[in-house]
């Protein structure tokens, strides 16, 4: 058996284990350095406790898309890496990100916590596109945000930030 | 697909989503802070259920960074700044971290309107007053610093001078939209410096588009001596370049301190201000004007140094290069400047295209918008191949 066909096992939240490619599970760091640490321990199933099934389910099948891609390196400096390229996110990435709001956020989280670099940059370019071209009234609504300042704070807010506006 | 499930525990139930919900622990686990409970509360639906809200900082700030990526304007970001508390504890340090000032919108419909004008006094005065303390904390993220059509008369009489001790990129666009303006006295205060500026330090100084009446590198400038003192980096970015400002330059630097100076990076953009009419000839009285800076300035002449484009978009880069190195010994050996400096200064000199200059990040990382370079590359692709076609 070839090293890519090299199964592991994940153990989400909800107590489901998924068998999976290593070449996929390495599509997280977290999980990559993990098996690392932990060595080839066959049939021994890692836990994920911060990630349920549905939506490892759905990681699992973005991880799947990109398994040949190149991995990131380790020491890129994720903010910085991702903050200069423009939001463009590719076309199976965007078709494959249509979810509600919730599964989105759960799918940054967990993208955050799994530390998956473009998929958390996808997540955070989705949100990103959501916001843009919307007023803060529009975008409360949009996350259902309830407005916690009172008017004076908003007023000095404006006014501080005067600068900012065309 | 290759990728296989299996359940290994047949005797246990499918998750129902409360059961999945219940055990899972990720937005409280991941998210620190004081407010995170009370906000969770005061929202009106289901308690567990994710909101944009549950999201640890470090992952909003990746939110906001593109949410302002795509514009220029910083409508968005502003926006967010608007919404709550939260929100606006991350973006305000982005909106912040590079101050933008003009007097006039950058659509400039609304240039000549003097009450523009009045309101960018108003702005100036409040950042540089000292008398707020959470303005004094916003400034402190200040990293960069543009400055479109500033004019040193509009700040003559405020009170306090902006200070922005992380300032590391100043960039300054003057072009003749200032001098000209009717709101603009511009003579009347001859000879007087730039008070706003007179306490800041960059390390990079990126200056556009200048004329000679604007250069702050030509006599008599207007900018503050001071504002020299820490730079180790200097761009142009010039699609043009009068004959006034070389005769100037000529005459030398008077007064400033360029100690720190590590590299000049001189840029001709392929988006023209003035002269479409790039030919050889051009190029030619270009070397001209760059002559003096690169040998015979004392602040600049050994400081190493970057051409970047010099042959536009009609000629061949190779052949643009050699022409004007060529213009360069014929002046250096007219100055009586010995073979071996000539070319011991001509190896500090690098000509770059467009295209290599963009695939060097670490030149204009931090410096320069990579949309606007992208913008460069495509105005020079759309010329290429109109030439071959």
């Amino acid at each position: 058996m070839s090293d890519n066909k090299q199964k592991v096992i994940l153990q989400t939240s909800d107590d489901e284990q998924f068998t999976v490619e290593k070449i996929v599970a390495e599509r997280s760091a977290m999980i990559k350095s993990m098996m690392e640490d932990l060595g080839e321990q066959e049939g021994q199933a890692i836990p994920l406790p911060n990630v349920s099934s549905s939506v490892l389910t759905k990681i699992l099948e973005y991880c799947d898309h990109h398994k040949n891609e190149p991995l990131p390196a380790a020491d890129s400096s994720d903010a910085d890496d991702s903050r200069r390229k423009t939001s463009e996110i590719g076309e199976w990435d965007a078709r494959w990100i249509q979810v509600d709001q919730e599964m989105l956020f759960e799918i940054i989280l967990a993208a955050n916590y799994l530390d998956i670099k473009p998929l958390l940059d996808v997540g955070c370019k989705t949100v990103a596109n959501m916001i843009k071209g919307k007023t803060p009234e529009e975008i409360r609504k949009l996350f259902n945000i309830t407005n916690d300042f009172t008017p004076e704070e908003e007023e000095q807010i404006r006014k501080e930030n005067e600068w900012a506006e065309e | 697909m290759a990728k296989s499930k299996k359940k290994k525990t047949p005797t246990h139930p499918i998750p129902t989503r409360q059961s999945q919900r219940a055990l899972k622990s990720i937005p409280t686990s991941v998210i620190s802070g004081p407010q995170t409970p009370q906000l969770g509360s005061e929202r009106p639906y289901i308690k567990n259920h994710i909101s944009v809200l549950d999201l640890p900082i470090e992952v909003l700030d990746q939110i906001f960074s593109h949410v302002s990526c795509d514009n220029d304007t910083k409508d968005d970001l502003l926006s967010c700044c608007l919404v709550s508390k939260r929100f606006h504890q991350v973006s305000a340090p982005l909106l912040w971290s590079h101050l933008n000032l003009s007097p006039w919108s950058k659509c400039r419909d609304d240039e000549g309107d003097a009450d523009r004008l009045s309101i960018y006094r108003g702005i100036l005065d409040k950042l540089c007053s000292g008398k707020s303390k959470r303005v004094d904390g916003l400034v402190k993220r200040v990293k960069y610093l543009t400055l479109y059509h500033h004019n040193h008369n509009w700040c003559g009489d405020m009170k306090g001078v902006l200070r922005l001790p992380n300032l590391q990129v100043l960039q300054i666009n003057l072009n003749s939209g200032t001098w000209d303006h009717p709101h603009s006295p511009c003579h009347d205060r001859a000879g007087e410096r730039c008070k706003l500026i007179s306490d800041i330090h960059p390390s990079t100084i990126i200056i556009r588009d200048c004329e000679t009446s604007t250069n702050p590198l030509s006599r008599p400038s207007t900018w503050p001596l001071s504002i020299w003192r820490n730079v180790h980096d200097l761009f142009f970015v010039s699609s043009d370049f009068g004959s006034d400002d070389a005769d100037h330059m000529r005459l030398g630097l008077p007064g400033m301190l360029l100690d720190r100076l590590e590299s000049i990076t001189w840029i001709f953009s392929p988006i023209h201000t003035r002269n479409l009419s790039l030919n050889i000839t051009m190029c030619y009285f270009k070397a001209y004007y760059l002559f003096p800076f690169i040998f015979s300035l004392k602040q600049t002449k050994n400081v190493p140094f970057t051409i970047v484009n010099p042959a536009q978009f009609i000629f061949d880069h190779q052949a643009i290069v050699e022409h004007i190195k060529r213009t360069f010994v014929k002046y250096a050996i007219k100055l009586g400047m010995r073979r071996e400096d000539i070319d011991k200064r001509l190896g500090q000199i690098r000509f770059l295209t467009m295209y290599q200059w963009i695939e060097m990040r670490g030149e204009w990382e931090g410096k320069f918008d990579e949309r606007e370079l992208l913008e460069w590359k495509k105005v020079i692709d759309r010329r290429h191949s109109g030439i071959r076609g």
